[in-house]
């Protein structure tokens, strides 16, 4: 007889237990494959789902940054919602180009004004017919403020946009289809009849950048074609000096709005940061949806593998019982179960998140977004299988370590 | 000498509901090292319930039960499943092997449960496969052997760990006539290599090639010749 405490069972418990589930799972391939593959989905879910989310949040973050950042404040004419809406605006003006100076005046918190006119579809063409373009005329200072940064481009100065010279800036999507094998610039674009000659390409990041379709030229330019007046702006921007101004400047220029459109409210004012904070809301609704989604799928992989092996217990008791028999500790019957349950729901958690980079991967340059994965959602998504192998393990293990020999060797 | 098994005044009582109904009333029974004992009695005796006592998979409701001088009915359920995984060899009636764990790993298991190194469980697993002529059935699985393999791979499970006790519930029960004799021939042999075996049994024929016998009788044991 092997003497008493020559090798302790404890010890070795869990990597005996580790082989023998192993062994356990191995002979019964397809139904493990099959209850890890429910994790294996779960995860990849959850992980595909918030690498997207977070993509669109690093895309609204430079969608911000792309708009000025925290110091630009933007009005647009508000369109009506009502009859009682409509009527009252019509009797303002909405927000015109005149309205410009008179702001200068009398907001000095602020450092610059960007106004935008919007050109109308199909006025943008080339030699060839109409080109897809979304058409702003504006001044030379949204290069400054928005930080337009330029691929290429041709030499031009501020005082040949500002006189209103004929030329455009364009987005490298506008580019390709008025000059698919050479350069554009220099070419002409045809606004309105009157050729305008492409002096800058637009530095973009993907082609669903805002800017990739983008066909700016000179407001000055744009008006004197136009002929009006007075010009409607699409949008005004204009930038506070310092963050600290940026609430009085706010709410003076929301007087001051008021007091130029004799007191109606016809004009929308916001922040970059109420616009993050929209989106940034938007998302969150989003991912927390999707993540319901996976949580559900994940938990349904957690069901799975309770089934599977509270069925395995029940075909096993049998061998349980002689297992005890041979000496077998209940501890080790314990970890055996459970590990046979951490092994299948771990091995599909880390296949998951391989399948959950996937779109990462793959899709990166297809989605008007980057899917953006971190080293923590990984160790979440290896986590979290593991919390759930332990939870839909522990009941099954529980009832293995307290399975009696003598009635189980009975049955 | 000290017994290997030694029981004093063991009874054993099951309880249905508040009822208590009594299976052993008060059994005296020792072992010596070395002895080839069978207990006999008639189906319902308590031949089963004692036999799980004794191989400490049971606890007694009052007595005493000693393994090797060592008190059992104290021990913690810890140290009763040490005791089995060192003392005591089962062989039961239905085999029991694990289905699906070749011949080899079925008799490696309890020599696992014991710690003991790789290199030295497949030295004692191939001795005591080659021992029992078992030696190329080893990569089998229990459900590819005949049943008289079957039983031999059981018993070899049981002694590999050379336990204290080989104890055996109707391990003939299952076998036909010729491998019934096969496997009492083995434990003759088992007997002769000096190994404590106690089997229980209700066949007179094969109780005879014991060396002490006992009968069991409405829960009460006496040695007979
Ligand atoms: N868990 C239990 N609960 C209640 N009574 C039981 C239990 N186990 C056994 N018994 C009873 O104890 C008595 C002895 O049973 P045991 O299994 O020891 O008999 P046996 O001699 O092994 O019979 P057999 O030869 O048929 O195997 C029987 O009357 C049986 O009904
Ligand atoms: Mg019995």
């Amino acid at each position: 007889m092997i003497p008493f405490g020559a090798q302790s069972v404890a010890t070795h418990g869990w990597l005996l237990a580790l082989r023998l589930s192993v062994l356990e799972l191995r002979s019964h391939a397809m139904r493990t494959a099959i209850t890890g593959a429910a994790v294996l989905f779960g995860v990849a879910a959850l992980l595909a789902m918030s690498s997207l989310a977070r993509g669109m949040e690093d895309n609204n973050k430079r969608l911000y940054l792309q708009m000025g950042g925290a110091q630009v404040l933007q009005m647009s004419a508000k369109s009506a919602t009502s009859q009682a809406e409509q009527s009252l605006f019509s009797k303002s003006q909405g927000l015109r180009l005149s309205d410009v100076a008179l702001l200068k005046l009398s907001v000095p918190e602020m450092d610059a004004w960007v106004p935008e006119m919007e050109m109308g579809r199909g006025e943008i063409r080339s030699a060839m017919g109409r080109l897809r373009a979304r058409g702003t005329a504006s001044s030379w200072e949204r290069f400054d403020v928005l930080g337009i940064e330029l691929d290429t481009s041709l030499p031009f100065t501020e005082h040949a946009w500002e006189s209103g010279e004929a030329m455009a800036v364009i987005g490298p999507e506008v580019a390709k289809s008025l000059s698919p094998t050479e350069s554009p610039l220099g070419k002409d674009l045809i606004v309105l009849g009157i050729p305008l000659r492409v002096v800058g390409i637009f530095k973009t990041t993907s082609k669903f950048d805002q800017r990739s379709f983008e066909c700016m030229v000179p407001l000055n330019w744009y008006r004197k074609v136009q002929s009006k007046g007075d010009p409607p702006l699409a949008l005004l921007r204009a930038r506070v000096r310092s963050l600290e101004e940026i609430p009085s400047a706010r709410e003076r220029l929301n007087r001051e709005i008021l007091a130029i459109h004799r007191g109606i409210q016809d004009v929308d004012l916001s922040t970059n940061d109420d616009l993050l904070e929209d989106s940034r809301k938007t998302v969150e609704t989003m991912s927390m949806v999707t993540l319901l989604i996976a949580m559900v799928a994940l938990l349904s992989g957690g069901v799975g593998i309770l089934n599977i092996q509270l069925a395995s217990l029940s075909a096993r008791v049998r061998e349980l019982g002689v297992c005890k028999a041979l000496g077998a500790p209940s501890m080790l019957l314990f970890r055996q179960m459970l590990l046979e349950s951490l092994l299948v729901s771990g091995s599909g958690g880390l296949l998951g998140c391989a399948l959950g980079i996937l779109p990462g991967l793959f899709l990166g340059d297809k989605l008007p977004w980057k899917p953006h994965l971190t080293v923590t959602d990984l160790a979440m998504g290896v986590a979290i299988s593991l919390g759930l192998g332990t939870l839909a393990g522990l009941l099954p293990a529980i009832r293995a370590a307290r399975v009696d020999a003598v009635e189980a060797m009975r049955a | 000498m000290t017994p290997v098994l030694e029981t004093r005044q063991l009874r054993k009582s099951y309880f249905l509901g508040r009822e208590a109904v009594p299976v052993l009333h008060g059994i005296d029974f020792s072992l010596e090292r070395g002895q080839y004992g069978a207990i006999m009695g008639p189906s319902g005796s308590g031949k089963s319930t004692l036999l799980n006592i004794l191989g400490c998979l049971d606890r007694a409701t009052s007595g005493q039960y000693l393994v090797e001088g060592r008190e059992v009915l104290t021990l913690s359920e810890n140290d009763l499943a040490d005791l089995r995984a060192r003392a005591i060899g089962f062989v039961f009636q239905s085999f029991n092997l694990l289905p699906r764990l070749t011949l080899s790993q079925n008799v490696e298991l309890p020599l696992q449960y014991l710690g003991i190194s790789r290199g030295q469980r497949r030295k004692m697993v191939a001795e005591t496969l080659d021992r029992l002529g078992l030696g190329d059935r080893g990569h089998h699985l229990p459900l590819e052997v005949s049943g008289g393999q079957r039983q031999r791979a059981a018993i070899a499970r049981a002694l590999v760990k050379k336990p204290a006790i080989l104890l055996a519930d109707e391990p003939t029960g299952n076998l036909d006539s010729t491998t019934t004799s096969e496997v009492l021939e083995l434990f003759d042999e088992l007997h002769r290599e000096g190994n404590t075996i106690l089997i229980i049994t209700h066949e007179h024929d094969v109780a005879i090639r014991a060396q002490r016998r006992w009968k069991i009788f409405d829960g009460n044991m006496e040695e007979t010749a």
